[in-house]
């Protein structure tokens, strides 16, 4: 989430910078910024065009005597690059004089991460725990996946191995095929192919596969499209 | 930043199901527009106490104050604005010559004659910054005047509010679940809310604890001692007035309180004696058109003082709350939409229950759009905020002129525009210190207080509420400090 504005960056490295010279350094704040103050006000970090310049307050720059040297050409003029979480700053001395950067003070909106949460879907006592991950933004999200994950994993699948198979290049994970085995009394059952390996040769395979019976197709559902569903009646997803 | 769920890009015939999470935050979305469009809106604050200036009070300067004002606050330019518009009613002082001068920034926007009656001012009003928090004073001028005009401000804001996207209006569902139709769905939640977003909800002031008299000389006019003046708006039918009453009276037998609609008495309270007293008092306006302002006015009565030469004390008055509303506790509600249930995820329904929904949700988008179009007194005006009532310059005495009455805002939204300097948010509960032994009402403080603009220089910002710890939404909260605006946009 955003926070209010605030003071993001604070560096207080001494720079010289020579008559004539431009330095050029990368400074990175402790959250993302989801905006900087420049001298027109706070700005997107989306937005910088390399055409933007720091408030006179931003940079504190003097020359060996301490006195203050200003922003321009008879000062310091500086390019800025910002990124969501690096901001790359080039100052030039046009002062005729050495001059020193003493401090840089950044003000903006950064961003921060809220409170995690933890969703949980089914019942009994077999439970599965699914790790965080950064993309899951939001409850429903997180719920939509914790139920496809269940729909799943609720019913044990025990894997069949396949050895000794002909090779069939046509054959990828991921594809559901139907499998028989007569003495198991396994009739044209849908399968999932989870594993798929070739001899050396070439000439014979190895399968693993999952029985996929009692999983919701894709024409289960409605789906977002051209198509008229009207009269018919379907389920609605996760 | 924006409180409506975010939902994924529709895509047609890749594969995309139609789920019950998105369904559900679309139907979330959809409600919360719906009741955004309702508005609750407070009283707009003229005057407070005689000693602040107030109608039939506006006499001497020779201690430095100054009495000649009638209103100091500030409103928000923003880009599309040409007009302000400030009404109210005005009476000159007996024998007076006196006319009351708009300025802006300090510059004259043209003056208002006294008429006797009601008056609507409406200069134009352009050459601001988009954002711009602009200073408006109406001052008493002119060559003579006496101390007892009458002057009510009834409203001040800037028209008109522009919002430049066009409606993309609302899909009708009879079976096919296109892409096209559900992301037309949500640029119509999102254009109604932005829309609604494009007129800001500004904060009135509290009056936390305002001075009331304690003897019967202090009934300084047939209805007692002047505590506030101001306007009321009854925006949709429902609306009447709550008004939230609380009086701690150290040392009087019997006082109480008066609130007169449009100068006729309304509501006369109990008489209350010494003790701490609450109650919220709720005000018919079923007498006022729908989109049209009332003057409210409150005065604190004196009914039975103490015998002569007995402990005396100020009684301290808040009226922490004047808003139009619904009377919740009489079953009173905003017509709220009706919308279809979500259909649970991985359950089948037929399409005649999905259209339904579906077009539920059109529906109340459509109604929501018409309602925002017809109610122009509360979406198509931005209104002004009024400073601390104070007839001095905010020179002298400051602390506790703004302990009196603070700009006061419950918390809608996620966003807060405030201008000033040295501000803090207050919320939570409030508790006044003892000093030996005497309670020092006007030093309250609140349990939680957290600073959003630092520093002695005047600044205009925007506060990410969500990230105030304990600032849930539905919290009251009020702007502690040099406040010279302060308002929630959606």
């Amino acid at each position: 989430m955003a926070r209010p504005l605030q003071e993001v960056l604070d560096d207080d490295t001494p720079r010289l910078i020579h008559d004539g010279e431009t330095i050029e350094f990368s400074l990175e704040p402790q959250w993302p910024l989801k905006s900087l103050e420049v001298n027109t006000g706070l700005k997107d970090t989306t937005a910088f065009d390399g055409s933007e310049n720091f408030a006179e307050t931003a940079l504190i720059i003097t020359d060996l005597t301490g006195q203050t040297i200003a922003q321009g050409i008879d000062g310091y003029g500086h390019q800025l690059i910002v990124g969501a979480q690096q901001v790359t700053i080039a100052v030039t001395n046009f002062a005729s004089r050495p001059i020193v950067l003493w401090r840089v003070v950044l003000r903006g909106e950064p961003i921060t991460a809220g409170e995690g949460g933890i969703v949980s879907v089914g019942t009994g006592e077999e439970e599965r725990q699914v790790g965080d991950n950064p993309y899951v933004q939001s409850r429903g999200h997180a719920e939509r996946l914790a139920n496809l994950i269940l729909t799943f994993y609720a019913s044990a699948r025990a894997a069949v191995e396949l050895e000794g198979c002909v090779y069939d290049p046509d054959r990828y994970v991921g594809e559901v095929v139907n499998f028989t085995a007569t003495r198991w009394s396994v009739f044209s059952e849908p399968h999932v192919i989870v594993r798929a390996a070739h001899d050396q040769t070439g000439a014979g395979a190895s399968y693993t596969l999952a029985p996929v019976e009692g999983i919701p197709a894709a024409t289960d559902y409605y789906m977002v499209g051209s198509f008229n569903y009207s009269g018919l009646s379907r389920a609605v997803a996760f | 930043m924006s409180m409506l769920e975010q939902i994924g890009e529709f895509v047609d015939d890749r594969g995309q199901l139609l789920s019950a999470t998105d369904l559900a935050a679309l139907r979330s979305n959809v409600a919360l527009v719906d009741s955004l469009t309702y508005r609750r809106t407070p009283a707009f604050d003229s005057s407070s106490a005689f000693f602040d200036g107030t109608p039939g009070f506006y006499y001497g300067s020779n201690d430095g104050q100054q009495r000649w004002r009638v209103w100091k606050g500030a409103v928000r330019w923003q880009t599309g604005v040409t007009t302000l518009n400030v009404n109210g009613r005005a009476t000159r002082s007996t024998g007076g010559s006196e006319v009351l001068t708009v300025y802006a920034n300090g510059v004259s926007l043209g003056s208002i004659t006294p008429t006797g009656g009601a008056f609507s001012f409406t200069p134009g009003f352009t050459g601001y910054a988009d954002g711009e928090i602009v200073t408006i004073e109406i001052r008493i001028t002119g060559s003579s005047w006496g101390e007892d005009g009458e002057y009510v401000i009834y409203g001040i804001y800037v028209t008109p509010i522009t919002y430049s996207p066009s409606w993309p209006g609302v899909p009708t569902f009879a079976g096919v679940y296109s892409a096209d139709k559900l992301n037309q769905l949500v640029e119509a939640t999102n254009w109604l809310y932005g829309r609604m977003a494009a007129v800001p909800m500004v904060a009135n002031l509290a009056i936390m604890h305002q001075l009331g008299p304690y003897r019967l000389n202090g009934n300084i006019t047939a209805f007692g001692s002047p505590m506030f003046y101001g306007s009321v708006l009854r925006g949709y039918t429902e609306d009447s007035v709550t008004i939230s009453v609380y009086l701690v009276n150290a040392r009087t037998p019997g006082t109480r309180y008066k609130i007169l609609l449009n100068g006729s008495l309304v509501e006369t309270g109990p008489t209350w004696g010494v003790g701490v007293w609450d109650t919220a008092v709720v005000v018919d306006l079923s007498g006022v058109s729908v989109g049209s302002r009332a003057e409210l006015s409150i005065f604190a009565e004196v009914v039975t003082e103490n015998a002569a030469g007995s402990p005396e004390a100020f009684n301290y008055w808040s009226f922490a709350v004047i808003r139009s509303q619904p009377d919740y506790d009489s079953g009173v509600t905003y017509p709220y939409a009706t919308l279809d249930a979500t259909s649970a995820g991985d359950s089948t329904v037929s399409t005649t229950t999905l259209n339904s929904f579906l077009n539920s949700l059109s529906t109340a988008l459509s109604n929501a759009k018409s309602r925002i179009d017809a109610n122009s007194v509360i979406f198509g005006r931005s209104y002004a905020m009024r400073w601390p009532y104070s007839p001095r310059d905010r020179t002298a005495n400051v602390e506790l002129e703004q302990h009196r009455a603070r700009p006061r805002l419950v918390r809608l939204s996620d966003r807060l525009i405030i201008s000033g300097k040295d501000v803090k948010l207050g919320f939570g509960a409030i508790s006044v210190p003892v000093k030996d032994g005497d309670a020092q009402y006007g030093g309250y403080v609140h349990q939680f207080e957290e600073g959003v603009i630092d520093g002695n220089v005047d600044e205009t910002t925007i506060v990410y509420l969500e990230s105030i710890k304990g600032l849930f939404p539905g919290t009251a909260y009020l702007g502690v400090g040099t406040v010279k605006y302060m308002a929630e946009i959606l």
